[in-house]
Order: structure tokens, then sequence, then C-alpha cells
């Protein structure tokens, strides 16, 4: 019975697929299977093209993010540099600031203290003026000069003693010293000592100059 | 996903250009430091060397003021003590005032003041000297 079935069965596919095989639909379904193939093929290609382009923008993004972090060293960097520097120009101009002032109170110090000089000096020179003035008559009129050299002394010099030799000097010196020692004198004077006694002993020395000239007189008379 | 992507590169790619403009701008605010900083240290070279040109000046101050403290304690008061002598030494008091070639003045004796009226144009410096002395007492 089985058998009979089957080949049965056989038969009626057979005669199906020869039926089949004849129709439209046979040639439809082969059309649409290669029309799947192509369609395949196409969706591949744009895949493939597609998955290049995600390449691409990922090796740029990668790129980007190369940059970025190459300029953000470089920001820093510049960044610190910039803050170091402003730092250094504040410095500058404090320093600027401290060295003008500065100045300025030395160039007014330093005015004041001309002016200060200046004054000082008028009035010194105005003063030792005078005082070489009276100096000078009583100098030329008496034919007395005095002068104070080195070694704490005091020189006296006549002239208008020698009548024939105006100009001639007679000179002696003093020590000012306690004892008022005296130095001998050019010429020579004998009474010199006794002269000094006395002065010592009273304090007359006008008497003691007027005495001395007297003797160098004296001595132009002999 | 692709729009996130897309939107990714974007980003990135407009943070290069802002990162491009900050360096740009950190450039100019360097160089614009950098040219302060310059300026300023020309000009504290400057007042540095004003200031040590100052200090010649303090030197030469301090010269001057010596100068005239030696004058006050030393020059004038020998001055007024070799003046101050000769007055006290001839007791004769001059009249600064008196005409050129004039010698006048007063001889302030112990008891009497005797006033001196030469005329130098015509008496000889000898003369007016021996005088003169003449007047000073010899008297101890």
């Amino acid at each position: 019975m089985v058998e009979d079935e089957l080949a049965l069965f056989d038969k009626s596919i057979n005669e199906f697929w020869n039926k089949f095989k004849s129709t439209d639909t046979s040639c439809q379904m082969a059309g649409l299977r290669d029309t799947y193939k192509d369609s395949i093929k196409a969706f591949a290609e744009k895949l493939s093209v597609k998955l290049k382009e995600e390449e691409r923008m990922v090796e740029m993004f990668l790129e980007y993010q190369n940059q970025i972090s190459r300029q953000n060293k470089l920001i820093q960097e510049k960044k610190d540099n910039l803050l170091k520097l402003i730092a250094e120009v504040k410095g500058k101009k404090q320093e600027l600031e401290v060295l003008t002032a500065n100045i300025q109170d030395l160039k007014e110090e330093y005015s004041r203290k001309k002016e200060t000089i200046s004054t000082a000096n008028k009035a010194n020179a105005e003063r030792l003026k005078r005082l070489q003035k009276s100096a000078d008559l009583y100098k030329d009129r008496l034919g007395l000069e005095i002068r104070k050299i080195y070694g704490e002394k005091l020189q006296f010099i006549f002239t208008n003693i020698d009548p024939k030799n105006p100009e001639s000097p007679f000179m002696f010196s003093l020590h000012l010293n306690e004892a008022r020692d005296y130095e001998d004198s050019a010429p020579h004077l004998e009474g010199l000592a006794e002269f000094q006694e006395n002065v010592r002993k009273t304090n007359n020395f006008s008497a003691f100059l007027a005495n001395v000239r007297k003797a160098f007189t004296a001595t132009v008379y002999n | 996903m692709e729009k996130e992507v897309a939107q990714s590169l974007l980003n990135a790619k407009e943070q290069v250009h802002q990162g491009g403009v900050e360096l740009q701008q950190l450039e100019a605010g360097l160089q614009e430091a950098g040219e302060e900083d310059t300026r300023l240290k020309a000009s504290l070279l400057q007042l540095t060397r004003e200031l040590e040109e100052l200090k010649e000046i303090e030197a030469d101050l301090e010269r001057q003021e010596k100068e005239v403290d030696e004058d006050t304690t030393v020059t004038i008061p020998s001055a007024v003590y070799v003046a101050q002598l000769y007055h006290q030494v001839s007791k004769i008091e001059w009249d600064y005032e008196c005409e050129p070639g004039m010698v006048k003045g007063i001889h302030h004796g112990p008891s009497v003041a005797q006033p001196i009226h030469l005329d130098s144009t015509q008496l000889s410096r000898k003369f007016i000297s021996d005088y003169l002395w003449s007047l000073v007492d010899t008297e101890w």
C-alpha cells in the first residue's frame, strides 16, 4: 500500500514540477532571485563605501584629537609664559616707581643743599672780603704783615723800616702756645728776650710790637 | 549613531579652530607684554644711570660743604683773629669810607682819641708807617 502511495506522490510531484517549470511564476521567481543577488551586491558595495567613509572619519577624529592635545600643551605653555612675563612687567613697573620717587627726592635734597651752600659761600666771601680789606689797610699803612703759619705760629714782618730799602723785611715768629716762645728774629735783635719777658709780665702786646719796631729801626741806623 | 559621530567630528574640528584662535591671542599677548618689558628695562637702565650721576653730584656737594665748613671754622676765624690783632695792637680804627688816597681814622689812646688824617699821595709810605707807629705807646 505505502509503496503505491509513495509512487503516486512521486508522480504527483513530478507532474507539478513539469507543470510549474513552464509557468510564469517560475520565471518570476528566477527573476526575483537575480534581482535579489544584484541588490545584495549593490548593498555590499554601499556598505563598503560607508565603512571606508567611517574609517576616514575616525582617522580625522583621531587627528583632531592629536592636534587638540598638542594645542592644549602649547596653550598651557604660553599661558604660563604670559603669566610670568606679566609678573615681571609688574615688578619692573614697581621698581620704576620707587626709583623715580627716589631720584626726585634726591634731586630736591640736592637742590636745597646747593641753595644753602650758595648762600653760605656768598656770606663767607663777603665777610672774608671785608676782613681782607681791613687787614690790607693795616698791613699797608703800618708796614706790618701778620701771618698765621704752619706749626701754630704767628709771623710778623715789618717793612718801611729801612729808608733806603723800604721793602726789605724785618721779621720774627711767635709760637701760639702758653709760653709764647719766640723764634729768633731776622735780623737778630739783642733786646728781644727782654721784650719777651716784659710782654709775658704785662701782656702789653701793643708795646711789645712798638718796641720791636723801634729796635729794628735802630739796627738800620747803626 | 552616524549623526553622533558626525557631530563629534564637527565639535572636534571646532575645538581645533578655537584652539588656534586662543593661541593667536596668547601670542599677541606675549608680544605686547614682551615689548612693554623691553621698554621698562630701558627706562630702568636710564634711571639707574641717572641715579649714578646723582651720586656724583652728591659727592661734589659734599666736597663743597666741606669747603664752606673750612671757611667758616678755619679761614674766617683766622682772618678775624688777625684783623682783631691789628686793631688791638695799633688801637687804630680806620675810616673805610674816606676818599681814596687818604689815610683817615682814629687812634684810641689811653686817655684821648686822636684823629688821623694823612694824604698818602703827598707822603712816603715810610713816613706814614713811622707816624702811625709813633702813636703807639712803647711804655709797658
